[in-house]
């Protein structure tokens, strides 16, 4: 298991560093004084100022160095600082990611937890009452788009307060502002806050793991090894959960890293939808304000992210599979 | 006859008669039929949405913000425009669009996975990182960042934003059709053509492709269905398809603080894509049915 | 075949719907399978019943889809449940067709055991060699883990893995095919069965391990003193490994018989292809073999009368209206068949005894 775990983690130092590569460059050609550019050089004398501020950004220098430049401050932890407030980009980071993070997890744990649940039973009791409303829920919300289904939850969050004549459900932000309140309370303030954002994530992480999970359970139910313990005489819960559920979970293993990626697009949705001061609107204002720093600094991020719960599922489905474990 | 003409025959009545059998079994699929019969009529409204309702997505009517009506089908907006017309041109749109990154995505995936299926050793590594990559890239950020560069060159056209979309969706099919030319190429007619000399481009289109058409016609609709909601949830962001130009996507970011007051405005469009997506997804699943009879449900 | 062996010394109850017979392990009779598909029904049994007596090995042969396997599977109750089973199938005079699933549970793994096809399938692959051969016996029988443990690597040992103490905690992809399917006989033996069931034990293996794992099979059989039950469409095997055999064809008896007498006298028309289509090393030089034109008919839609006809050399307007008859004592004590037109024991003879090598090209 440890040669495995090394191996995979020697793996993803060079996609590490391919992922600095693709962040860097997909906003490097961004021009972070688009608009002082064109204003400037409408000004007598504009040119000679506009390549000042060129050169005060390192902009005058080919793309390589200037790579090279933002990995050897990276590697200083510096990465930067916004173009638009000045602030140093491991700030803006450190203040959104626990958001971020919050709903994330939230999403990803109960999802799976659910998924697993629903997809086993739907599979072991096929074409039963339980079966047939999972999967008319899942075809349902499996084709929703995150931003309507977030904007109906908002809709009916607020529809439900007022019919309520108190607030229980919060439609705005990640917490109250200017809360006032000890350590319980805020975390109760967050709770009602994260709800509705979580549950829109959830709905539609649920629909696609408990069909990926019901599939791969039916699969596993008419193996052969599933009969083998079956002509044992292993009784029938223990050749579920034993042979039948170990083996499924195998491929919602791989699921759940591959679609990371997936889900941190519909975080930045869910943000947007619920007016969330995290990840998604941190990255949506500066590529509106063609904030390059703070685009770059928050794809590295991100992608550091979707590596690290690809390398903790490939580990996960290691101690799961003793043929990947010794291969 | 000649024995390889009637052979040859053989082959292809054993083949026709497959098709007809899968597609025996897909016409069998009430809810597919049923879908796929909606969406063919929800596209050729589409185009009869005008003629039926003298509105076009353009046009800007003197009836503000107001309800359903036989004359505004899905009411109209704060500055006059017909939803219904408006909610039309945007599922025709997603319908293009996602056409288009299905088309892209499909041809991609399967001639990379079959190239890699055959070649094997450091065409298929290669290949395999770029999947390896695809498949667990945060696609949505990456299309917004992108987004950002293209309308600095002027180009969030409908077509520019489709093919960007299809060049990033073509991951999974490759890995399925990798996968099971595989297992076909070790087969006795996959043998018998290389011994004779046929051309790797020629093994790859006349024999490989063609026996994993299955999983592609598969995989081509889940990239459908994938397409129209990367696309519309672009749009919602403001990063896709730019207005005077319509999808459904930006009329529900339009419409969603309205969701309470002018409910149509956030609703009906709404409806009008999920519905789309259900049906693509049903058609997907019948088909799946109609080649993989093992998962079929029984009725 | 050994002297000594068992050998039942009344003929037997053969196509007759009589009463099971409590004397045998188990006792099938009249069997109908049915599979409902989304195509039709499949009968994949029409109409079987067999015993199996202490200490005897039975072969049931035929070609994939006669309904050999199901009507085994059918015994040890797994088949899917959109199978249809009708007729009787008993355990020492206990039925088994409707037995609550808890029951049978407790009959399985114990009292019959299964090897199946494929060993690279039908082991779990994340669960250690040992521990499924012990799971198999604390689900019966009341042992600590560690002892459950001795006892696989025990069971291991038996059947001839080598170093069986330190394989025990090896996974199913460190064994090759032929030790994995090794292990499946120890799992199969661990309770001391009354009846070992092998489908097609040999045939995902190596030829050049066959062999082996038939004397594996045989030894594991001594040793815990069962029946065998051996399904194979592979008459060489059966040649070497029963006392018994009994043919299917498309989900009906063909023939059965002791070896010797179905052997050297067959009398269906099909008996006697298979065994003509058998390479032998003492065949005279030259003599071809003979294969069996044509292919089984679909189990969907079989023929109204004998489903051999359409391959049958013999085959007459009978055959084509009505389905053959009874089975039909051919010799004493237990050589039966069923067919319109039965070569004649005397006469017929099987091409190995007395092959007509004469038109042979040499």
């Amino acid at each position: 298991m440890l040669a495995y775990a090394t191996r995979k983690l020697l793996i993803s130092i060079p996609v590490l560093f391919f992922a600095t590569l693709v962040a860097f460059l997909l906003v490097a050609t961004v021009d972070p004084i688009a608009e002082q550019r064109v204003f400037l050089l409408s000004q007598p004398g504009g040119a000679e100022q506009v390549a000042r501020l060129e050169a005060s950004l390192g902009l005058d220098k080919p793309l390589i160095e200037r790579y090279g430049t933002w990995l050897g401050d990276l590697a200083q932890g510096d990465m930067g600082a916004s173009t638009e407030n000045g602030r140093a980009v491991t700030t803006l980071l450190g203040e959104a990611i626990p958001v971020t993070m919050r709903l994330v997890v939230a999403a990803t744990v109960i999802s799976v937890v659910f998924g697993v649940a629903v997809g086993v039973i739907s599979a072991v009791r096929k074409y039963s009452v339980f079966d047939n409303v999972s999967t008319f829920f899942a075809f349902l919300f499996f084709a929703m788009p995150v931003f309507w289904l977030g904007a109906v939850l908002k809709d009916l969050g607020i529809r439900f307060n007022d019919w309520w004549g108190h607030r229980v459900f919060f439609t705005i932000g990640e917490q109250s502002p200017r809360l006032d309140a000890d350590f319980w309370g805020t975390w109760a303030d967050r709770a009602g806050h994260i709800i509705l954002p979580a549950l829109t994530l959830i709905l539609i992480q649920l629909a696609a793991t408990s069909r990926f999970q019901r599939s791969a359970m039916l699969d596993v139910l008419e193996s052969d090894y599933v009969r083998t313990a079956r002509a044992k005489g292993v009784p029938r819960r223990r050749v579920i959960t034993r042979h039948a559920l170990r083996n499924a979970l195998l491929p919602v293993v791989s699921y759940t890293g591959l679609t990371f990626g997936t889900l941190i697009g519909g975080t930045v949705v869910t943000e947007v939808v619920f007016n969330w001061q995290g990840m998604g609107r941190l990255f949506l204002d500066s590529l509106l304000d063609g904030d390059v720093a703070v685009s770059q600094g928050w794809l590295l991020a991100v992608g550091v992210s979707v590596i690290a719960v690809n390398l903790l599922t490939d580990l996960v489905y290691g101690l799961l599979d003793p043929r990947v474990r010794h291969g | 006859m000649d024995d390889r003409i009637t052979t040859a025959l053989a082959d292809d009545v054993v083949a026709r008669s497959q098709w007809r059998t899968v597609a025996g079994r897909f016409f069998s699929h009430r809810f597919a039929v049923g879908a796929l019969l909606a969406a063919s009529a929800g596209y050729a409204l589409t185009f009869l949405a005008e003629p039926l309702t003298g509105w076009s997505y353009k046009d800007l009517s003197s009836d503000l913000s107001q309800g359903p009506s036989s004359r505004h089908w899905f009411g109209t907006d704060t500055i006059g425009h017909d939803m219904f017309a408006q909610s039309m041109r945007g599922l025709q749109v997603s319908i293009h669009v996602s056409m288009v990154v299905a088309g892209i995505a499909t041809v991609l995936g399967t001639v990379l996975g079959a190239v890699q299926g055959w070649f094997r050793g450091r065409v298929d590594a290669g290949v395999g990182l770029l999947v390896d990559f695809l498949l667990i890239l945060p696609l949505l950020p990456v299309l917004m960042v992108l987004a950002t560069r293209t309308r600095a060159i002027g180009g969030s056209s409908l077509m520019f934003v489709a093919v960007v979309i299809g060049l990033f969706l073509w991951a999974p099919l490759a890995r399925v059709v990798r996968g099971e030319v595989f297992s076909i190429r070790e087969k006795e007619f996959i043998e018998a053509a290389a011994a004779l000399g046929a051309s790797n481009t020629r093994i790859i289109f006349r024999h490989l492709i063609p026996n994993v058409m299955s999983s592609v016609i598969v995989y081509a609709t889940l990239t459908v269905a994938t397409a129209i909601l990367v696309e519309t949830a672009l749009a919602f962001l403001g990063f896709g398809i730019q207005p005077p130009e319509v999808s459904l996507g930006a009329l529900v970011d339009e419409g969603r603080d309205a969701a309470r007051t002018r409910w149509w405005l956030f609703y009906l469009p709404g409806a009008v894509l999920i519905s789309l997506v259900l049906c693509v997804n049903f058609v997907g699943d019948g088909l799946r049915d109609a080649f993989d009879p093992r998962q079929r449900r029984r009725r | 075949m050994s002297a000594g062996e068992p050998v039942p010394d009344k003929p037997m109850p053969g196509g007759a719907t009589g009463q099971p017979d409590s004397t045998a392990i188990l006792s099938v009779r009249d069997l109908r399978v049915d599979f409902e598909t989304d195509d039709g029904v499949v009968q994949a049994v029409r109409g079987v019943s067999w015993d199996v007596y202490e200490g005897e090995v039975l072969a049931i042969a035929g070609e994939s889809g006669s309904g050999k396997s199901v009507s085994v599977l059918a015994a040890m109750g797994l088949l899917p449940p959109d199978a249809r089973v009708s007729g009787s199938i008993s355990h020492r005079g206990r039925e088994l067709l409707g037995m609550p699933e808890k029951k049978l549970e407790r009959l399985r793994g114990s009292a019959m055991s299964m090897v199946f096809q494929d060993p690279m399938t039908s082991l779990n692959p994340v669960m250690s060699v040992g521990d499924q051969i012990a799971e198999g016996v604390r689900v019966h029988q009341k042992l600590k883990r560690h002892q459950a443990r001795e006892r696989a690597a025990e069971l291991l040992d038996l059947v001839g893995i080598a170093d069986a103490a330190r394989r025990v905690d090896a996974y199913p992809h460190e064994f090759s095919g032929g030790m994995r399917q090794r292990a499946m006989i120890a799992m199969a033996i661990a309770n001391d069965p009354d009846v070992l069931i092998a489908d097609e034990p040999t045939t995902a293996l190596d030829v050049t391990i066959q062999a082996q794992i038939l004397d594996v099979l045989e030894r594991a059989r001594q040793a815990v003193d069962s029946a065998l039950i051996l399904i194979t469409h592979d008459l060489g095997v059966v040649a070497r490994t029963a006392h018994r055999l009994f043919v299917m064809y498309a989900g009906r008896t063909a023939e059965t018989g002791m070896i010797d007498d179905v052997f050297e006298h067959p009398v269906h028309p099909y008996t006697a292809g298979l065994l003509a289509a058998i390479p032998r090393l003492d065949t005279p030089r030259g003599r071809r073999l003979i294969p069996i034109e044509g292919s089984p008919p679909s189990m969907l839609a079989p023929p109204p009368g004998c489903a051999f006809q359409p391959r049958c050399g013999r085959a007459s307007d009978l055959c084509t209206k009505y389905p053959p008859p009874p089975l039909t004592l051919v010799s004493p004590p237990a050589h039966l068949s069923a067919c319109h037109h039965p070569l004649d024991p005397q006469q017929s003879t099987s091409p190995l005894q007395n092959p007509n090598g004469e038109d042979s090209d040499a």
